[in-house]
């Protein structure tokens, strides 16, 4: 059987409604791919995104709205800030920083959002499985 | 004795004679190697000792002493994280006198069926950036004697993370001899156990150790307790070491440098376009 | 008593590698570790001690109980334990093993997951030559030469080794080569006899106490010195985790892959977790509590029930505290 990345996408409220309309757009995007929808994308505790990877994820997406089209731009910023440490963190311990994104998605961008995660799906095809999970476990 | 040792036993003599403190927190000889003690009475402060091998940060204990006036014994890392409690609002500057002692790089600790036989100055200590406290009451200069160091090769930079990971034995020694660990319910204790639990070693240890340096990303004052206290060696100041990189590099800020600078995510500012 | 020869013992190793599982002390990283080893040359014997207790291999640090599936109500009990053959264990831990025996075995309801793996382990052990500083194992006559859990006590003297037989599994393992062996001969007794008896005057001129003193620990309990010790405590739990003895577990039941499954793993005295229960209630809330429980536990009242005390004096925790907390003072103060 061939290996299919397994790709978790942590959408806050308003780009969740961007991946709908990918949706009812008639854009298809492949279903290894699993949205969690959260109000805003800066609550996501980037404790949960490491433990997606530990979970299996093979890459996390944060999808956010873009900066210029908020009222108050801090809340993307603030996820920005906090993706792009994580890159870092990742980066340190030896897993591929691109295995952690963040897209800027607006409620009416199902067509992007769907090109873009089927390019990072093929990225992340070639980098392979990450199974942070299993290395952990297996006796040294 | 050297003569830092004498200038920091007159001064803690001097402020327990007058009250100044309750108690003062230092360090003593137990065998060979050092540990923290607790001096309360002038007649003790024989007791007190200052060499390389005083790696424990002894403002881990500021927060339990929180209700009474101590005198600290303090390195220019402990000086660090006394400056982050204070801007954390865990302990009360008027309520500490800290004595700084220069410092010029500690030893790694002797771990249980060691075969190294030489010291060896500790890695964190080669990425040291303030040898004295920044906040002082009291300084001690020319503390410790420079270490010799049989080992003049840096840490090795590259390893295997995961592995090094899968050795932890969750003993939570790290936490808990860190300062700025505080959290009455810690998160990566097993108090949330959706997140970490307590016994799911080794399954969550890289949650379990990211989490942690998420948690001490530019805050971490590179001391390296956590470092020397792990039974099992994990070079975690050097992970901490390049979250604060991260944040040296984007805001120009190193954490408990002093006492008016905000952390950048106090002070997190909207701005640029996308 | 029997003589093992540099280079039977070589031969010997070699033939049990070829057989049986082989856990031996393997240096790495500066260090000394229990490893599975695939053939005779990477054990060493050259160590102090290992710096964790062999204890994982009788208690893991995390096991399965047993799993349970909703659907086909089957409920599958893995029952571990390859046999094997723990070689180069000091004296200490292996008596460890002993104190494990008498607490887990204990009927009528002995613990099945140890007893499986005890079964199936022998433990040869290699008597200290040199004993640590921090070692006090003469206190609780868990060594240096001889301790009092293992199948096998190997000596290290000039040329070889003394081998002596302690348990049937032991003697069955001498028997399989027994070509290898030959009988000790005065000159080799001579100098066992000298070893001991310098190695047991070394140690006790460190520390000697009284027992029956000690278990009294409980009973004559000074508040006082236990809070002046607990002050320097910042309860990280590393001195049980890196214990031989400690053998405290906590059970912790979740749904994973359409099972139920209960594991078990190492709990420690040390977090606040480990009284605390469901209303919240704490009987042990504060640290001098929780400070005092570990010494009066393994020196008072593990004594008192099981007659044997829970500590075997290997000198990890005294040597791995991050803040020197010292079992020594106390075994010094009522000892």
């Amino acid at each position: 059987m061939s290996w299919k990345p397994r790709v978790i996408v942590f959408t806050c409220w308003c780009s969740s409604s961007g991946v709908d309309q990918a949706g009812f757009e008639g854009f298809t995007y492949p279903p290894n791919v699993l949205t969690v929808r959260v109000p805003c994308s800066a609550v996501i505790n980037p404790s949960l995104i490491v433990k997606a990877f530990e979970k299996g994820a093979d890459a996390v997406l944060v999808t956010a709205c873009r900066p210029s089209e908020l009222r108050r731009v801090a809340p993307s910023r603030v996820t920005e800030a906090r993706v792009s440490l994580l890159r870092r963190l990742l980066r340190t311990i030896g897993v591929e920083e691109d295995r952690l994104r963040i897209l800027w998605i607006s409620s009416n961008e199902g067509s992007l959002f769907s090109r873009e995660v089927s390019r990072i799906l093929g990225e992340v095809e070639r980098l392979g499985p990450l199974n942070i999970g299993g290395s952990m476990v297996e006796q040294g | 004795m050297s003569r830092a040792e004498e200038e920091l036993r007159s001064i803690v003599r001097k402020l327990l004679e007058r009250k100044d403190v309750e108690l003062v927190l230092g360090y003593e000889y137990y065998g060979r190697s050092v540990r923290p003690c607790f001096v309360s009475k002038p007649e003790e402060v024989e007791r007190l000792v200052w060499n390389s091998d005083c790696w424990f940060n002894l403002a881990t204990y500021l927060r339990s002493l929180r209700s009474r006036r101590v005198g600290i014994v303090a390195k220019g890392c402990d000086g660090r994280s006394i400056v982050e409690l204070v801007k954390e609002n865990q302990v009360d500057r008027g309520s500490i006198v800290v004595i700084a002692v220069e410092c010029n790089g500690v030893f790694k600790p002797f771990k249980y069926g060691s075969t190294h036989v030489g010291r060896r100055l500790a890695d964190y200590c080669r990425r040291c950036v303030t040898r004295v406290s920044p906040v002082a009451d009291y300084l001690v200069k020319k503390g410790g004697q420079a270490p010799e160091d049989e080992n003049t090769v840096a840490g090795d930079n590259a390893s295997d993370w995961l592995s090094l990971f899968r050795k932890c034995l969750k003993c939570m020694a790290c936490v808990k001899a860190c300062p700025l660990c505080y959290c009455t319910e810690c998160s990566i204790e097993g108090f949330k156990p959706d997140l970490v639990h307590r016994l799911r070693v080794p399954q969550e240890l890289f949650t379990f150790h990211l989490t942690r340096a998420l948690h001490m990303a530019g805050r971490c004052v590179e001391c390296g307790a956590c470092e020397s206290a792990c039974p099992v060696e994990i070079p975690l100041t050097r992970l901490y070491h390049e979250l604060n990189e991260w944040f040296r590099e984007n805001y120009g800020y190193a954490p408990g440098m002093s006492l008016s600078e905000a952390p950048p995510p106090l002070v997190f500012k909207e701005g640029g376009e996308d | 008593m029997l003589f093992l020869d540099e280079d039977g013992f070589k031969r010997l190793l070699e033939q049990l590698v070829s057989n049986i599982r082989v856990i031996a002390p393997v240096e790495t990283d500066g260090y000394f570790e229990f490893k599975t080893i695939k053939h005779g040359g990477e054990a060493s014997l050259d160590y102090s001690n290992t710096r964790l207790p062999p204890k994982r291999f009788f208690l893991p640090q995390r096991e399965v109980v047993f799993k349970h599936d909703p659907k086909t109500r089957a409920l599958h009990e893995p029952m571990g334990g390859l046999e094997a053959v723990l070689l180069g264990v000091r004296p200490c831990d292996a008596s460890a093993l002993n104190i494990f025996d008498s607490v887990l075995l204990k009927p009528p309801n002995p613990d099945p997951f140890y007893e499986s793996r005890r079964r199936s382990i022998t433990v040869v052990s290699l008597s200290c030559a040199k004993p640590r500083e921090e070692c006090f194992c003469n206190v609780f006559e868990a060594g240096p030469i001889r301790g009092s859990g293992e199948d096998i006590t190997l000596t290290r003297i000039t040329g070889g080794f003394l081998v002596e037989a302690r348990s049937r599994r032991g003697q069955s393992l001498v028997e399989v080569s027994a070509s290898l062996f030959e009988e000790a001969g005065p000159e080799h007794l001579e100098e066992y006899g000298e070893l001991t008896c310098r190695l047991t005057r070394e140690m006790n001129s460190r520390i000697e106490i009284s027992r029956e003193r000690l278990v009294r620990l409980e009973a004559t309990l000074d508040e006082g010195f236990f809070q002046q010790a607990a002050q320097r405590c910042v309860e990280c739990s590393l001195c049980s985790f890196t214990c031989p003895v400690c053998y405290c577990f906590d059970t912790e039941d979740y749904f994973e892959k359409n099972a139920y499954v209960r594991t078990k793993g190492w709990d420690t005295c040390a977090s606040t977790l480990f009284t605390r229960m469901a209303s919240g209630l704490d009987p042990r809330v504060s640290r001098v509590d929780r400070f005092c429980h570990r010494f009066c536990h393994k020196l008072s009242r593990i004594p008192m029930a099981f007659n044997s005390f829970g500590c075997v004096g290997c000198g990890r925790c005294v040597s791995l505290c991050p803040v020197g907390v010292d079992i020594r003072e106390v075994l010094k103060r009522w000892g």
